[in-house]
């Protein structure tokens, strides 16, 4: 138990050590993505349970355009997938190439340029989308200007990213940063064929590409960017701060290189199973049928090696809610990457297409998996970036857990039910062959579920709440401590 | 389906450059002591911190070992 709460050691003569950049880490980027990770995530889980009541109560409209249904739902899912996930994998990245490579990033200035014009972006997102400006296109909804805003940022974050790995003191790349850099990479071209536009005005433009040749565009990026932004990049995560919490190395490294190369060779064609019962060419649909059940090899790989990690040391899983929030989500990577290729098939898409079991299937993934692993970093990222043993409240951390985890649970499974009733009513026949139940009979039959679904979400708010509030009073009691960089010795020798 | 003209030579183009990153991954040897690598980054020492304010040097050991100290007190 010795050395475990921070001691101030007495400085030996000749090893007083200034903060000057060439020695630490640049922590500040990291703290400044971590904090708005934070700030993103309650706005976005507020707006999604707000939608949520909509879906129960749609007087909650209040007549007012602004806060309608349709120019709310985009503002959910921009400021939850980029807001709090983006800013949770922009934390972790920087975080992770510069311990993994031993060297402070390449570019400060860039690395600032990305968090401010990042928050532009999220900002613009928040004015214009309640405003009505939309490309109308799922996830890829902001118009031009911000568009090619995102661009720009995007290729400064690249310019940081990899000019890091260039300049990296350990001549192994860690798997980590691999799956980062298919990310950035990935995100960059899938935005930038989407996002082909020509402007009418400053807020409105057409695509490019027109009626079911814009949809395959739209689904080869909205896939994709499922595989590469909500994927890759947190295994980025996975592979970094599961070994470093459970203070053991990943339970195959091996496995882990095969389960990148096999993730990134196969994912590029599942996009076309978002259009089943299309227009899109039938042998089209089977391609990505076939693809996406391919993907189910290397996704269940992936999650055996991270949840093996823990593999003789099982009772972190009781003692550390860190620990927790990363192992359940991997669970959850597990349940959506099994049944993501089981919705892609023809005749189950046939049952699940258009209803609440999507919803189901997506929260999932990102109640689930997306926001458990990046909950599992920040709590590990920020007492340290903070200069704290560990966060303010621990037993707060354990609280978040559970009221998450009883959140997800009633969402997820509300809406699967809801969607496979909806499924089973809207293709039911009478004996006279017309249909046996209207629209409308559907949606009433939704309503308990849609009500269960809002309480499930209150929960989970309520957790980030508890979070918000455990990393404003762990922030409050610590102050900003950057990390030296090892000597460059030991890292040379450690590999030679 | 005039766009898969597009999407089709922009995959393969892909794919392509996947390659040509692993191979360049194989022949440099980036893959060459993988039952070491994976540990290093466990085996590197706690972290020295420096809190710009006074320039004491901290040290920090890992959040699990923190919170198992923490149960401990309870």
């Amino acid at each position: 138990m010795t050395a475990v709460l921070p001691i101030p050691t007495t400085q030996a003569p000749g090893r007083i050590w200034s903060a000057s950049k060439a020695t630490v880490y640049n922590d500040k980027v990291v703290r400044q993505f971590s904090i708005m990770a934070v700030v993103w995530g309650v706005v976005s889980m507020l707006v999604g349970v707000f939608i949520a009541a909509q879906m129960a109560w749609p007087e909650l409209n209040f007549g007012i355009p602004w806060l309608s249904f349709g120019r709310l739902r985009p503002l959910h899912t921009n400021s939850a997938i980029f807001a709090f996930g983006g800013c949770a994998l922009f934390a972790t990245s920087y975080y992770v190439v510069q311990r993994t490579c031993q060297t402070r990033i390449i570019s400060d200035k860039l690395a600032a340029f990305h968090f401010w014009g990042w928050q532009a972006v999220i900002v613009a997102a928040a004015v214009s989308l309640p405003l009505g400006y939309t490309r109308g296109k799922e996830y890829a909804e902001l118009e031009w200007p911000i568009a090619i805003l995102i661009a720009v940022v995007w290729v400064a974050y690249a310019v940081v990213f990899f000019g890091t790995v260039g300049i990296r003191k350990v001549r192994h790349i860690y798997v980590a940063n691999w799956f980062y850099g298919a990310f950035i990479i990935a995100v960059a071209m899938l935005h930038i064929v989407n996002a082909a536009v020509m402007p009418a005005g400053w807020m409105k433009s057409y695509s490019a590409y027109a009626g079911v040749q814009d949809a395959m565009i739209q689904w080869w990026y909205g896939h994709n960017a499922v595989g590469f932004f909500l994927t890759a990049g947190f295994l980025g995560i996975v592979y970094y701060f599961i070994p470093k919490q459970a203070e053991r190395p990943v339970y195959s490294y091996r496995l882990s290189i095969v389960h990148f190369w096999a993730l990134i060779f196969t994912y590029m064609w599942a996009g076309p199973h978002h259009l089943h019962y299309t227009a899109l060419p039938d042998w089209a649909q089977s391609l990505g049928m076939v693809f996406s059940l391919i993907l189910l090899a290397p996704s269940w790989g992936g999650m055996i090696n991270g949840v093996m990690t823990l593999s003789g040391a099982w009772h972190k899983l009781r003692d550390d809610p860190i620990i927790r929030f990363m192992i359940v989500a991997l669970s959850f990577y597990g349940i959506s990457t099994f049944e993501g290729p089981m919705l892609s098939i023809k005749t189950v898409n046939a049952l699940s297409h258009y209803t609440d079991w999507n919803i189901a299937h997506v929260h999932g993934g990102t109640l689930g998996w997306v926001g458990f692993i990046s909950m599992g970093a920040l709590y590990f990222l920020v007492p340290r970036l903070f200069g704290k043993p560990k966060m303010h409240s621990v037993p707060a951390i354990e609280l978040h857990f559970w009221v998450a985890t009883v959140g997800i649970v009633l969402y997820i499974a509300a809406m699967w039910i809801a969607g496979v009733m909806q499924g089973l009513m809207w293709r039911s026949i009478s004996p006279d062959g017309s249909l046996a139940y209207t629209f409308i009979e559907g949606v009433k039959a939704t309503y308990p579920f849609y009500v269960v679904r809002f309480f499930g979400g209150v929960l989970y708010l309520v957790g980030m709440l508890v979070m918000a509030w455990n990393v404003f009073m762990t922030v409050r009691a610590g102050k900003p401590a950057d990390a030296r960089i090892p000597a460059e010795t030991t890292a040379t020798l450690a590999h030679a | 389906m005039d766009i898969l003209f597009l999407l089709v030579p922009l995959s393969v183009l892909l794919a392509l450059a996947v390659m040509g990153v692993l191979a360049w991954a194989v022949w440099s040897g980036q893959f060459e002591e993988l039952d070491s690598e994976g540990g290093r980054i466990i085996l590197t020492a706690p972290e020295e911190i420096l809190p710009p304010a006074d320039a004491s040097l901290m040290q920090i050991n890992t959040t699990a070992g923190a919170q198992r100290d923490n149960k401990s007190q309870r």
